[in-house]
């Protein structure tokens, strides 16, 4: 019924849901010393097993007073494929509303297309959004993002094609934004013409895994932004040339406490290609 | 200014993601993911400035028949330097040099104590391995 997906966060296929519409009330109330337990106790016990889905999955089927506490935990977490959406889109109801709310983190896979879906509404206090493959970045701004403008923390663009003047308006739309990671995207154009952010960018800047001509042109772009980031954490693929990018560091050279690099090394395919050495992360 | 900046970056650095961090005042951690340090990480590290510097963490690729002392021993006397840098303007705190492996070695010689390895340095700071460590599964 439920499925942990290969990044580990909890995707829900379209039958999880029908299956949860289908049967609001499948859950039998009979007679069982869990039941007694105080809800803030067995809040508390379901509070430690935020992590582990297939335990939450069984705690919501001890009883009905364990149901809703066990969704708050089992839905913080969604990935929204086409399918989910699209079952999204087929069968609305008010039980998917109220599982929506319990969403503090929205991933988006190769979402071409959104329009508006009374369920999005449910998303206001989305937290944590990351945007995977071919997205409709401006149907998502569109129909998406005024629901949690303001609760929006983190931000996150992996393999995303976006002009500078796109991103620019989506990282200067969520005033609480603190987190903002680009990994593998094509930020098209110069940022020259783009409209400046209202705003300083604060808090942690993740680029990771550009190759080193996108590289170049998302460190010239950002360096002229306003940036007053704490964190900085920049890595690239190691067996490419390497890209400069001391202007977004010196940017931020007076708000930075962290940074995290890949240096500049050489033969690691030397050391990967050795029989005695394996990696443990 | 931005520009200002880009203009003053050296074009023939070799290969360095961020040639100096002079200008980075607030800087409390510095966290490198390479194999060994590199005349390049040596002189990143040494031009730090910021007197809230807490941590210098590696992440290092790299097998166990590597730890040797010739090897470490320019970060050895760059942590030294710095460290002796930083307290002759006021600087208070320890420096931690911490290492967080990224590989692990099967066959793997023990008895190799990495804190042995930065001699100078650890009279000034404090040496740490976390993780996964060195030694292999048993």
């Amino acid at each position: 019924m439920y499925c942990l997906t290969n990044n580990g966060t909890f995707g829900l296929s379209p039958t999880v849901w029908g299956f949860m519409d289908r049967n609001p009330n499948h859950l039998p109330e009979r007679p069982n010393p869990s039941t007694a337990l105080p809800p803030e106790l067995v809040g508390e016990i379901l509070n430690h097993l935020h992590h582990d889905k297939k335990a939450l999955q069984n705690c919501s089927l001890v009883a009905k007073s364990w149901t809703y506490l066990s969704q708050e935990g089992l839905f913080t977490s969604v990935d929204l494929t086409p399918e989910v959406y699209q079952a999204w889109r087929e069968n609305p109801s008010p039980k998917r509303v109220e599982l929506l709310q319990h969403v503090r983190a929205l991933a988006c896979y190769d979402l071409h297309s959104v329009r508006a879906c009374d369920c999005f509404a449910s998303l206001h206090r989305l937290q944590h959004l990351a945007l995977n493959g071919s997205v409709g970045i401006h149907t998502i701004i569109r129909y998406l993002a005024p629901i949690f403008r303001n609760t929006l923390s983190s931000l996150s663009l992996r393999c995303v094609w976006i002009t500078w003047g796109t991103f620019v308006m989506l990282v200067d739309y969520f005033p609480s934004l603190r987190h903002l990671h680009l990994s593998k995207s094509i930020l098209v154009g110069d940022n020259q013409d783009s409209p400046p952010l209202s705003r300083p960018l604060r808090g942690k800047l993740e680029i990771t895994s550009f190759p080193p001509t996108s590289m170049d042109s998302i460190v010239r772009g950002l360096s002229k932004l306003k940036l007053e980031c704490s964190v900085l954490k920049i890595t690239r693929n190691l067996d490419r040339p390497p890209s400069r990018v001391q202007p977004i560091v010196s940017a931020c050279r007076k708000t930075l406490t962290c940074l995290t690099l890949t240096a500049d090394v050489c033969k690691l395919q030397s050391y990967l290609h050795r029989t005695d050495v394996t990696r443990v992360d | 200014m931005s520009q200002g900046l880009t203009d003053r970056i050296p074009r023939t650095t070799p290969g360095l993601l961020v040639h100096t961090l002079e200008d980075c005042t607030e800087l409390r951690e510095l966290v490198l993911i390479l194999f060994f340090p590199t005349p390049q990480a040596i002189s990143l590290i040494t031009s730090i400035t910021s007197k809230n510097i807490q941590k210098i963490v590696f992440e290092p690729y790299i097998s166990w028949d590597k730890w040797e002392y010739k090897r470490w021993s320019p970060l050895d006397t760059a942590l030294s330097g710095l460290v002796d840098r930083l307290r002759a303007s006021e600087y208070d705190h320890t420096l931690e040099l911490e290492f967080r492996p990224k590989l692990k070695v099967a066959n793997m010689d023990s008895g190799v104590d990495p804190d042995a390895l930065f001699p100078n340095f650890r009279e000034k700071g404090r040496v740490s391995i976390v993780e996964h460590g060195l030694l292999p599964d048993k």
